[in-house]
């Protein structure tokens, strides 16, 4: 994959509404809806998202609000702050992270 | 505030067996096949296949079942102990006992009845 | 002091006191320590668990309620509910949770109490008086000077997370004061 393919949401940006791609996405602002991504999604330290986010996987620095689903990874780094359910195969939480909700690793 | 366990081991566990150490109460049964040290207070059932000891200040409110009984604390129940039974000076044992072998010494309390016709 | 279950035991029944209690046998039964709880690899416990900190390697399912710190190893699985200050998870764990994380006592203790303050903004009348007035009625406001002990921590958490509940007793009580001190 071409780094350049890579998208960005800067951090005075703010996207209200259904996101979908699938190339990786940084997020230095806010969303504000629902996320559908095929590919690596960063939720950067300072940015909010409120969505229901679909991945491959999910990175947070940051804060979301939302059920997050992930085919593969969720790390949750020390200043995540993470309210919402969680559905990953393989999930990481780092000591500090922040988070309310459910967790559902439950697969055969 | 305990410290992220990653990267590290805890104390190597003590040699094979339990430990229920003073400042412990357990209401149930204990059962298995690694000796038991109960420094603390059991009410319940003990049937274990290895020794155990009922050490100095802990209590046991507990049928036990043992290969080898030592009694150093207070135990009030009925004992089967396969291979022998001990009780320390400091030891008081109140209930039957069975065992092949007996060893009560002096000082000790014990009130009960004491079978030693084991096959 | 630290407890020991063997790999070759199994304990049905409640397990109580203080101290660190590792697991590597079996635990079906609730267990409520000072210390913490660590059910090694291998080791397994069915049952509620009240502790300051639970790390499991192996196997545990129940209620969790900790002081401290909830931490899942490479290899564990954990179902359940939980109640924790602190959570880590590292990854190859499979856990099954609903997990609610509670501010630290003492963030509640020494950082501006975020109940008292709008204690002062519903009790309009400026004078000391009717703003104190309000305050043995909720908990929060008082304990930020006390040491926090055992009870008093559970009573914070409560109150900490749930300001809404000492706002509210605010409220009810401004009306009283405010007639107070207009007498």
């Amino acid at each position: 994959m071409n780094p350049s393919d890579a998208a960005t949401i800067g951090a005075n940006t703010t996207v209200v509404g259904a996101l979908r791609g699938d190339v990786p996405l940084t997020v230095h602002g806010r969303i504000e809806g629902s996320v559908q991504l095929q590919a690596l999604l960063t939720i950067e330290a300072g940015a909010t998202v409120e969505a229901d986010v679909e991945v491959a996987s999910l990175t947070v620095h940051g804060t979301l609000t939302g059920n997050v689903v992930a085919a593969d990874r969720v790390t949750l780094s020390r200043s995540a702050r993470v309210t919402g359910s969680l559905r990953a195969k393989r999930l990481q939480i780092e000591d500090g992270a922040r988070f309310q909700g459910k967790i559902d690793m439950d697969e055969a | 505030m305990a410290t992220s366990t990653f990267g590290t081991k805890p104390a190597a566990a003590p040699s094979a067996g339990s430990t229920l150490g003073p400042g412990i109460t357990v209401e149930g049964e204990i059962s298995g096949t690694d000796p038991l040290v109960v420094q603390g207070t059991v009410k319940g059932q003990v049937r274990v296949q290895n020794a155990v000891t009922v050490d100095a200040g802990a209590v046991v409110e507990a049928d036990v079942e043992a290969t080898e009984l030592r009694v150093l604390g207070a135990l009030a129940g009925n004992c089967v102990a396969s291979e022998r039974l001990e009780v320390a000076a400091a030891g008081r044992l109140i209930g039957n006992v069975r065992a092949p072998r007996i060893a009560i010494a002096e000082g000790a309390a014990f009130k009960g009845q004491i079978d030693m016709d084991v096959p | 002091m630290r407890h020991h279950i063997s790999s070759q035991h199994t304990l049905e029944g409640t397990l109580r006191g203080s101290g660190d209690l590792v697991i590597a046998g079996t635990v079906r039964g609730d267990i409520v320590l000072e210390g913490s709880v660590h059910v090694l690899a291998g080791g397994s416990v069915e049952g509620d668990v009240q502790c300051a900190s639970l790390i499991v390697e192996g196997r545990w399912s129940g209620n969790a309620h900790l002081s401290d710190l909830f931490s899942a190893h490479e290899g564990a699985t954990a179902r359940g509910t939980l109640s924790t200050i602190r959570i880590e998870v590292m990854p190859g764990a499979k856990l099954q949770l609903d997990v609610d994380m509670r501010e630290p006592a003492a963030v509640a203790a020494t950082s501006p109490p975020r109940t008292s303050a709008p204690a002062a903004v519903a009790v309009s009348p400026p004078s000391a008086a009717p703003v104190s007035a309000p305050a043995p009625a909720s908990p929060a406001p008082t304990t930020a000077t006390a040491a926090p002990d055992e009870e008093e921590e559970a009573v914070e958490d409560e109150a900490a997370a749930d300001p809404g509940a000492a706002d509210e007793a605010a409220r009810d009580e401004g009306p009283k004061s405010s007639r107070k001190a207009r007498r």
